[in-house]
């Protein structure tokens, strides 16, 4: 057996030595990955950072595409059907037998429609109006005007002051509007009533209810025989994540229509 | 029994049970892992119990496992472009090492040679792996990498036991007291059980996509 005292203090040595290699090693390693990890969860964040800006500027050239188009829509097409309805009032004033008269009459009426509609489709197009402001605004003159064509009185409330500051984007808003628009003329056709109060409420949600003060309301399943307007409408609320609720109270229906604020 | 061999016992539970699941840190595991429970345990014990010289059966143990890291090592290299000529230099040391053990170790003492020449050629693969992390691959969460636990547990196991095994020849005298130096060879069994119970742990993971795959 050998017995050398010098080979085995020197491997003794080694065994105290190996260790701190290793350990410095290991040392090495950690701080290294540790900086790696940070580095990794800086590039992470700038590249989350680039991915926000670059969605925001899409989001800007998209707004500014819908703000032209719908300019260009109101200067080029919205003159020409204007002056459309013009020439068929003045021939309609020079019109000469009831056919005449009948034939230039639905022109009228159809550059009207169109006149109304390319409207609507202008103001849900137009980034500038992407606000619960403008909605409330347009909803109030539509309903305004048309209850006012059928002696329905009307009685419209809103809650909230800040509206201006409440985004609601361009296809929300003609989808509510449409639906709007279908209620109301529902509640004008089957309800008999003389009385609509409209309340519009925000919060997680835009809310509206259109209440019925002294009809008879309707039966959602006679209005479905007689059109697609409450399926559509049901159709147009879900597209946007919203839902409608028909209510019948003893004064007529109540309808409750709503959309989640953010998308 | 020696705190080891417990934390083998449940580090081949661990294995069976992932691999019933389906997963497996390294091609083999479970084998390798029983492989090692019966010649540690099992046979050790009757060994002992027969007062046979454990020697032959130490030297060959110590060999299967060196052949089963550098099968791993393999594995992590097998798409580099110099993954044959790393097979080719495995199985010639293999051969090398099995010419030795039969055909010119004594019998009675514990095979030095293989056991320097395994640590050589392992330390590369493992300091390349460590390399590799820091420098060629992209971030990834190494903690939940089998390897990791299977490199650190053998390199300290290696740099633990290198100076008592390496010349263990040396040291074993008419002192009694040579005993100690296989109770301090228990702590580096320790830290190498530790290394397969990592790995057997992390198997239930799913790898990250560079390194293990």
């Amino acid at each position: 057996m050998f017995n050398d005292e010098a080979t085995i203090y020197h491997i003794i040595l080694a065994a105290f030595v190996m260790p701190v290699l290793l350990a410095i090693l290991l040392i090495w390693f950690f701080i290294s990955y540790q900086r790696k990890k940070q580095q990794n969860e800086f590039d992470r964040k700038d590249a989350l950072l680039r991915e926000q800006a670059l969605i925001i500027q899409n989001q800007k050239v998209v707004e500014n595409e819908r703000s032209r188009i719908a300019s260009e829509m109101h200067d080029d097409l919205g003159s020409g059907l204007t002056t459309i309805r013009y020439l068929s009032d003045r021939a309609l004033k020079q019109a000469k037998d009831a056919e005449e008269v009948e034939q230039i009459k639905r022109i009228a009426e159809h550059s009207n429609s169109l006149v109304r509609n390319m409207s609507e489709i202008i103001w849900a197009m137009n980034s500038r109006f992407d606000n619960a402001e403008n909605l409330v605004g347009y909803l109030r003159r539509y309903a305004s005007e048309f209850l006012s064509d059928h002696q329905i009185e009307l009685v419209f409330e809103t809650e909230d002051t800040e509206l201006a500051t409440i985004e609601v984007g361009g296809e929300k808003r003609r989808n509510l509007f449409l639906v709007f628009k279908e209620v109301l003329n529902n509640a004008v056709k089957y309800s008999g009533t003389h009385h609509i109060s409209i309340h519009f409420k925000t919060g997680d949600q835009i809310q509206i209810i259109v209440s019925e003060k002294d009809g008879k309301g309707f039966k959602t399943e006679n209005a479905m025989e007689k059109g697609n307007g409450l399926f559509n409408c049901e159709k147009r609320i879900t597209s946007i994540g919203g839902h409608i609720n028909f209510i019948q109270t003893g004064h007529g229906t109540d309808v409750t229509f709503s959309a989640p604020l953010t998308s | 029994m020696q705190f080891y061999k417990a934390i083998l016992i449940v580090s081949l539970a661990v294995a069976a049970w992932n691999k019933n699941k389906g997963h497996e840190p390294f091609p083999y595991f479970l084998s390798f892992m029983a492989m090692v429970f019966i010649l540690e345990i099992p046979v050790d014990y009757y060994i002992q119990k027969r007062d046979i010289s454990n020697y032959p059966l130490k030297n060959l143990f110590s060999k299967l496992c060196l052949f089963y890291y550098l099968f791993v090592f393999y594995n992590i290299n097998k798409k580099k472009v110099w993954s044959r000529k790393l097979g080719f230099t495995i199985i010639m040391f293999i051969c090398v090492t099995l010419i030795w053990q039969f055909g010119f170790q004594a019998r009675n003492t514990i095979d030095i040679v293989s056991y320097n020449a395994g640590y050589v050629l392992l330390i590369p693969f493992m300091l390349q792996y460590l390399y590799e992390v820091i420098y060629r691959y992209p971030y990834f969460n190494v903690f939940i990498d089998p390897y990791l636990y299977f490199i650190f547990g053998i390199l300290i196991f290696y740099t633990s036991s290198f100076p008592i095994l390496g010349f263990i020849n040396l040291l074993i005298t008419d002192n009694p007291h040579y005993i100690i130096y296989f109770d301090l060879l228990n702590i580096g069994n320790i830290f190498l059980s530790l290394a397969y119970f990592g790995a057997a742990i992390c198997s239930t993971t799913k790898p990250p996509s560079t390194i293990s795959s």
